[in-house]
């Protein structure tokens, strides 16, 4: 977040001579006649920018605050509800040309509206008086015009401009009365269905449609001027009304600034950057609107909100949305992104294409969103049913206080972030002891309650980028549990602080302390405790799993913690170490589960062909040896069914892989890896849909998290959604621009997409990010040969020739590359290694995105059916 | 009753000398006496709408100080208390007010104007601006001191400068810079 140094934030460091500076300026402003302030300020700060948007910023602050704080705290008891607040300039039965009013019914930055009665016709209409702002006479004929070009739209989703007059020197505006809920309100009490996010949205869009065909740009679109009507209608107010219209438009460079500053008061939150910055609003800056309204309406938050205008802006200027939920359709998250994208020629051209693309959206979408509504539904029903069985974890240290609290509010907490702990020990060495609390925290409080945890990296990130409480709210966490480990050598002493995000609330803080011997116990404390302070539904039998807590062997305890940093890591080389770890602590304590399936992660790991440095012959079997041993040990450990699963997908049994895979899931729902590992499973097996869903709810688990954003930009190109795959895939870098396994994944969906020319851009870049590794510089070949640069792809599979006679290279990898140059007698003896040896990447070789000359080929089916790896 | 007049004057003239330690003892002292005045007043005169905040202040200067012992300077100070405990009384009536309404939270984003001119809205309001004060203080403790005479002890700008002791042209100009402060803090997105 930008935060303008040296003035007040709410950390409270304020500089106060710059705030002395300030409200010298901003007083000396206020003798001044209000057109020419703004020109004073900027001539009066001198060059000091901060200072100039500061009091710019306060200036625009006086001018939007109307009445706020006018009428004083003790008469505000006094006036009773739903009286108006000031005196609206015109009275009952006041006549305005033609019309008489008959009521107040609201006031703005523009005026006020009245409900009124045309007094020969008898038709009820709101009128709207221009009052406010209108100063220069220029702006005000302006105004006027603007108004009577919009009389000219009719369309059902517009509110009709019926006659635009003055009267007594004041400007008003005869419009449709539109009775019905703005749709801020209907956003705000969480009214409105996904289906009719869509509705709205498409409607709003063929309002712009045709207002952009008549020339008429809204300016100002946002929730608060949609009206949505007693026939569920949104209707459009304001049309060509925005306050920009009442600014002087003489070009200068003061103008920019007077536009940006006037604009702050009111509708920053939808407003484009390149209007932000100074610049006209065209057709593409109400797309850009229209993109925040669609968030805001399907996610019920704004895309870019700061705590202050300043933050605001930068976050509209540079920050990517808000992430939204991904229980979302991806399409329409996918509409939504392309609306809000910075550059205006990267939107969406005109409103009709977003219309038509929410449309598709619509009409693909009816029947599985029932369908998701029928499936949450009976999952709510059937914990109900289940409620005889279900345990609340009797009240334990902590627990009772935090109940009473929560209690009264009677609040259900399904989304948790727990916060890396806090090594303060005072000793480095006990990072990797916090860090692996932290993972145990998370795992256990996963595994025992009915409730979804954000992953550590994606907590971790947050946290570093936007501090607690801003983490929480982009994780769309609703408790945090944060902390600090305060001894962890005899004793394990650890500070648990559970905190309420929306309000910073800390509900609970505690302190659990026992012998390191007892480390599984204390894990056991804290998560009972957050489980009863949190009133999680605990699972059925998960409550016994923590009764029954053992003691371990501390040195077995910090190795494995130890390990688990490592892994976290995930290079070859602190794989490497993260095995040697958890070998250790099996050593020191063989009846330890944990790091048996942590062994089989890593070893599955090095199989992948982004780490790949060795046969998966070679790890496999370590892998299944370990995953077995840890579910002899723990047939609950959701880490061990997953490495299982993992193990049993590249052996090609399908089926049991993925009963592996569903029982991780079962046993542990927050846990990401078995979410993307599956979803790898089910994209294997061309199960597009159900791939996304998981891969989909590991992204909503991890969202920060490099491989899960990389494998959803995979599975949709394998499902040949190119596109929306090479978005995801953009986005993902944006996280981390130096993450080579998506540059790969991006160039192939590139490739694919036909945009060759990128796509070697990437290829090219994995190549440098891995220091050439095989299937990098295959996917630069592959490029290559799209171009028909059949000179390079030679070189290559030279290279890899080469390489081979050395030592281990991914036979996949060769087998592709021999396929390019049509060398397919030399291409199958490598597809024959690849099965012999059952790498991953046969797995794969069903999908349309790798069909080329060896799938077309009648040896392919041969071996297929030879390794009975045909379905 | 025992009216201590003379404790709260004789702590006003060493809170006027430097004492800042005086204030906490004032403070419980006066804060019973305000918070029955204040509710006689809302359930008096809540009928008529007229509820004179100012004169609270009055009745309360009359009561607890010693005539006597009170000059110009005692006066101001005591405003500031005055207006502070009003702020404390109010901020906790809103509290106990909202509580009733919701579950005691409100979340700021845009507002319509309509919504705003809901009471309960600025009601929610009073909470929230004196949470802001409170960071607005700690840039310019004398824009919390004219927030709290005007906004929380409800006087006039005249009244507020009339006990500050400075001119009314300054208390409005400031006044006006507080308001778009807090009004910034509030709303970041304005009234739309």
């Amino acid at each position: 977040m930008t935060r303008v140094d040296g003035f007040p934030d709410r950390d409270g460091d304020a500089a106060p001579a710059a705030w002395d500076r300030v409200k010298a300026l901003f007083v000396q402003a206020l003798d001044l006649a209000e057109p020419d302030r703004t020109a004073f300020v900027i001539r009066a700060a001198d060059g000091d920018d901060r200072l100039r948007d500061e009091v710019l910023s306060l200036l625009a602050s006086e001018r939007a605050a109307g009445p706020f704080a006018e009428i004083p705290a003790p008469a505000l008891f006094a006036t009773g509800p739903g009286d108006p607040p000031w005196q609206p300039r015109l009275p009952p039965a006041t006549r305005l040309g033609a019309y008489e009013i008959t009521s107040f019914l609201s006031a703005g930055g523009m005026g006020e509206v009245y409900r009124a009665r045309h007094t020969v016709l008898g038709r009820t209409v709101a009128i709207k008086t221009l009052s406010a702002q209108t100063t220069d006479p220029h702006a005000k004929r302006r105004l006027i015009r603007e108004a009577q070009h919009a009389a000219h739209l009719v369309h059902p989703n517009i509110c009709t401009i019926h006659e635009v007059g003055e009267a007594d020197g004041i400007p008003f505006i005869v419009m449709e009365l539109v009775d019905g809920r703005s749709l801020t309100e209907l956003v705000r009490e969480r009214k409105l269905s996904l289906d009719d996010a869509l509705a709205y949205g498409q409607q709003v869009a063929d309002a712009l449609e045709h207002a952009h065909e008549h020339g008429i740009v809204h300016r100002d679109l946002k929730s608060s001027n949609i009206v949505v009507d007693g026939g569920n209608r949104p209707v459009v107010l304001d049309f060509g009304l925005s306050k920009r219209s009442l600014e002087r438009t003489d070009g200068t460079a003061v103008e920019s600034t007077v536009t940006m500053m006037g604009a702050l008061a009111g509708t920053l939150s939808h407003m484009a950057p390149e209007v932000l910055l100074g610049g006209p609003a065209d057709v593409r800056s109400d797309v850009w609107s229209l993109g925040v309204l669609l968030h805001e309406m399907v996610t019920g938050a704004l895309p870019f909100q700061g705590r202050t205008p300043f933050e605001t802006t930068s976050a509209i200027l540079n920050d990517p949305p808000r992430a939204s939920s991904s229980a979302l359709p991806l399409a329409v998250r996918l509409v939504i992104e392309r609306c809000l994208l910075k550059d205006p020629n990267a939107r969406y051209q005109s409103a009709a294409q977003v219309r038509s693309a929410l449309d598709a959206i619509r009409r693909r979408h009816a029947w599985p969103l029932i369908g998701r509504l029928l499936v949450s539904t009976r999952r709510r029903s059937l914990y109900l049913l289940g409620a005889a069985a279900v345990l609340v974890v009797p009240a334990a240290i902590g627990g009772a206080r935090l109940y009473q609290w929560i209690g009264a509010r009677d609040a259900r907490f399904s989304t948790i972030a727990v916060l890396p702990i806090e090594n303060a020990t005072g000793t480095s060495e006990a990072d990797y002891y916090a860090e692996g609390l932290t993972e145990a925290l998370i795992g256990q409080l996963g595994a025992v309650a009915d409730v979804q945890i954000i992953s550590r990296a994606s907590a971790v990130r947050a946290a570093r980028d936007a501090g607690t409480l801003a983490a929480a709210r982009r994780l769309r966490a609703d408790a945090i549990v944060g902390g600090r480990l305060r001894e962890a050598g005899e004793r394990v002493t650890v500070d648990i602080r559970l905190i309420e995000p929306t309000r910073g609330r800390v509900l609970s803080s505690e302190t659990y302390e026992r012998p390191a011997g007892q480390a599984l116990a204390l894990q056991a404390d804290v998560v009972r405790a957050l489980a009863t302070g949190l009133r999680l539904t605990v699972r059925p039998g998960a409550d016994d799993r923590l009764a029954t807590v053992r003691a371990v062997t501390p040195a077995a305890y910090a190795e494995y913690l130890k390990g688990r940093f490592e892994w976290n890591l995930r290079t070859p080389e602190s794989l490497q170490r993260a095995i040697a770890h958890f070998e250790r602590a099996i050593e020191l304590d063989p009846t330890y589960a944990p790091p048996y399936a942590a062994l089989a992660d890593c070893y599955n790991q090095f199989g992948t062909l982004m780490v790949g440095t060795g046969s998966p012959r070679e790890f496999r079997p370590r892998a299944e040896a370990a995953a077995i041993r840890a579910l002899q040990i723990d047939p609950y450990s959701a880490e061990a069914h997953a490495a299982l699963g993992y193990v049993r997908h590249y052996d090609w049994r399908w089926a049991d892989a993925e009963a592996e895979f569903r029982r991780a899931i079962e046993l542990n729902p927050s846990y990401a890896n078995a979410r993307i590992w599956y979803a790898n499973l089910l994209m294997s097996r061309r199960r597009f849909n159900e791939a996304l869903e998981q891969v989909h709810a590991g992204h909503e688990l991890d969202p920060f998290s490099l491989i899960v954003n990389t494998n959803l930009g995979w599975v949709l190109t394998a499902a040949g959604r190119y596109d929306e795959a090479i978005v995801q895939l953009t986005q993902t870098l944006k996280l981390d621009s130096t993450y080579a396994h998506a540059h790969w994944r991006l160039s192939d969906a590139l490739r694919l997409a036909g945009r060759t020319t990128e796509a070697y851009d990437h290829a090219r870049h994995a190549v440098r990010l891995t220091g050439g590794s095989a299937p990098s510089l295959v996917a630069v070949a592959h490029v290559a040969a799209a171009r028909g640069d059949s000179a390079e792809v030679r070189t290559i599979v030279a290279e890899l020739q080469a390489r081979a006679r050395r030592g281990y290279v991914p036979p996949g990898s060769l087998a592709e590359g021999f396929a390019l140059i049509g060398a397919l007698d030399s291409a199958f003896v490598w597809v024959g290694r690849a099965f012999e040896e059952r790498s991953n990447w046969v797995s794969y070789l069903s999908l349309d995105m790798v069909e080329g000359p060896i799938q077309r080929d009648p040896r392919f089916r041969e071996i297929m059916a030879r390794y009975g790896a045909v379905q | 009753m025992t009216r201590p007049a003379e404790d709260v004057t004789g702590l006003l003239v060493r809170w006027a000398e430097g004492d800042a330690a005086a204030l906490d003892h004032i403070v419980p002292l006066v804060y019973e006496e305000c918070r029955r005045i204040a509710a006689r007043q809302l359930r008096v005169e809540r009928a008529e709408h007229t509820l004179n905040p100012t004169a609270l202040v009055h009745e309360l200067y009359l009561r607890l100080v010693d005539q006597s012992r009170a000059d110009w300077k005692n006066r101001t100070q005591f405003f500031a208390v005055a207006a502070r405990l009003m702020r404390r009384i109010l901020v906790d009536h809103a509290r106990g007010r909202t509580a009733q309404k919701r579950d005691g939270s409100k979340v700021f984003v845009t507002l319509d104007a309509a919504e705003y001119a809901a009471a309960d809205a600025r009601i929610a309001d009073i909470i929230a601006i004196d949470e802001a004060l409170a960071r607005l203080a700690e840039l310019d403790p004398d824009q919390e001191r004219i927030v709290e005479l005007r906004f929380f002890a409800g006087l006039s700008v005249e009244e507020t400068a009339h006990v500050l002791g400075r001119s009314a042209r300054t208390v409005k100009r400031e006044w006006q810079l507080a308001r778009a402060w807090l009004f910034r803090e509030l709303y970041p997105e304005g009234l739309s």
